[in-house]
């Protein structure tokens, strides 16, 4: 046994400042990109995009359609919208399955800003990805003008336009929610395809009664947001967008958020 | 320095190897004893309870007069999307759980190991099939006797071999990409791009270009299996099922099995 006691230690903290939000915003969105799965995932959604223009001004060429600026930006944006919220999925549950929450949460304990700062990098990637499909919708637009020798034609529904930045971010917010509810990636990614590719089926089968049919309107939120690239919408079309989007966006994400800040960090 | 131990010989020339039944048997159990597997085949069984609670609901609501198959389409929405995901997790689970170092230790003939894997996955279709069948005819029993109209069967004997290709098809092609990707997210997106964003491509090409409309038959295997489901494959259908399983199905099988064997496992 040794006699010598330990020296009082303190380390005095008053003066050091917290992470600023902006640094912890900067690291998620790096995060979101110069990780394998990430830079792979936004490889993919480029590669994909680029594929889809090109066929897409193969045959209109080919086929001599009418093709406008708005078609371009179309042809990019199916693609996109369904790896977008991949991403959202992949920006939570990745600290999860890659094992790295135990880091990222010892250098900032607050998780809830290490989530804003997430979200706001998910949002950043969505109109990015917006900047990308403009960007190369412009490219095939000019390019197939220049095959068919006429000049480009720039019309583009402004107003779709809208509802295409607003679904496009709710639908990185949802794959966002699902994957803050689940913390496991295949288990948000499976849920979030149910969700899109098997849920309007079933809600148009139940539409088939009348009671669901009139009740269908204000718990389906993909229809309510296709609303959107027809604005202006009517107040009872808002109100369908603000109850379907309470259950299926807003709901799981105060879960979601209740969870993280208090599920294990392993 | 302690002195040299003596040279110790383990001899195991008459230790016989792992036999295959006993594989088959723990695969199986990794199937339905994991956490995923088991909240995945619980979210099968249930959503298609659900399914068919709906479609029962509603055609006897609204006086439509429908059959066994209507029924079996109905039970292929939820299996047809989360069987191939469970033949995806039985290969991935093993990198993604880090359970490969354990599994190739013990028994070091990989090839064994998938080959049980892939029995299990056959098993498992052949239990999804007796299920479906039997949820189905429960449905379509109760709708007899809920709207008062005949019961209609159709044939059941090919209705049954019909849907057990369907799934069949469905989970060793999820099983196959699985193996390419060795990664469940990698995996299960991708089989998701293939089944649901690729067929718009593949639609709006066949709606444009002749040629393309005369050979997207017998390269679009999701197109293929059209007929299975409605239980009318016949004669030139046949045909395009094998051919663009060639390239969907088969290629990545045995791209999948060549990159096993080479794969590090960590």
């Amino acid at each position: 046994m040794s006699t010598e006691t330990a020296p009082a230690w303190t380390l005095d903290v008053s003066g050091t400042p917290g992470i600023p939000f902006g640094r912890l915003f900067g690291v998620e969105l790096r995060k979101s990109v110069d990780t394998r799965a990430g830079r792979w995932l936004v490889g993919i959604t480029i590669g994909a995009v680029l594929i889809a223009e090109t066929i897409f001004l193969i045959v209109s060429a080919a086929k001599d359609l009418d093709s406008v600026y708005g078609d371009f930006v179309a042809g990019a944006a199916i693609v996109s919208s369904f790896l977008l919220p991949i991403l959202g999925i992949m920006l939570v549950s990745s600290e999860w399955s890659q094992r790295t929450a135990m880091t990222t949460f010892s250098l900032e304990p607050r998780r809830m800003r290490v989530v804003m700062a997430k979200m706001l990098a998910g949002m950043t990637m969505t109109l990015f990805v917006i900047a990308f499909a403009l960007g190369i919708g412009l490219v095939g637009n000019l390019l197939f003008a220049a095959i068919q020798g006429q000049s480009p034609v720039w019309s583009f529904g402004w107003t779709g336009f809208t509802g295409f930045l607003v679904t496009q971010t709710f639908a990185m917010l949802g794959g966002f929610a699902l994957a803050c509810l689940f913390l496991n990636t295949p288990a948000a990614i499976v849920v979030y395809v149910v969700y899109k590719y098997v849920l309007p089926g079933l809600i148009a089968l139940g539409s088939l009664m009348a009671w669901f049919s009139s009740l269908a309107p204000w718990i389906d939120f993909q229809s309510a947001q296709n609303e959107l690239y027809d604005l202006p919408l009517t107040s009872t079309q808002w109100w369908h967008l603000v109850v379907s989007g309470v259950i299926w966006l807003l709901a799981p994400l105060l879960i979601g958020l209740w969870r993280i800040r208090r599920a294990e960090v392993k | 320095m302690s002195a040299m131990a003596a040279p110790t010989t383990l001899d195991v020339s008459h230790t016989p190897s792992v036999p295959f039944g006993r594989l088959v048997q723990v695969e199986a159990r990794k199937l339905a004893d994991t956490r995923a597997g088991r909240w995945l085949l619980i979210a099968i069984a249930a959503l298609t309870v659900v399914v068919l609670g709906i479609q029962l609901a509603v055609v006897v609501a609204n006086d439509v007069s429908v059959t066994y198959l209507d029924f079996l389409l109905g039970a292929n929405t939820p299996m047809g999307i989360l069987l191939p995901v469970l033949g995806i997790m039985s290969v991935t689970s093993e990198w993604s759980q880090r359970t490969a170092m354990v599994t190739f230790t013990l028994e070091p003939s990989r090839l064994r190991v998938i080959a049980a894997k892939f029995v299990c996955v056959m098993i498992l279709s052949v239990v999804a099939l007796v299920v479906g069948l039997v949820i189905g005819a429960f449905a379509n029993v109760l709708y007899g006797a809920m709207s008062g109209d005949t019961v209609v069967w159709g044939n059941v004997g090919t209705i049954a071999v019909d849907y057990l290709l369907v799934w069949v098809l469905g989970m060793a092609t999820g099983f196959a990409f699985g193996m390419v990707f060795l990664n469940s997210p990698a995996g299960i997106v991708l089989f998701f791009v293939y089944s649901f964003v690729l067929p718009a491509p593949f639609e709006i090409g066949a709606h444009l270009l002749g040629w393309f409309h005369d050979i997207r038959p017998w390269i679009d295997f999701n197109n293929a299996q059209g007929p299975l489901l409605d239980a009318t494959i016949h004669g030139n259908e046949w045909a395009q099922l094998v051919t663009s399983g060639l390239i969907w199905l088969v290629l990545p099988f045995l791209i999948g099995l060549a990159r096993i064997q080479r794969a590090e496992v960590k």
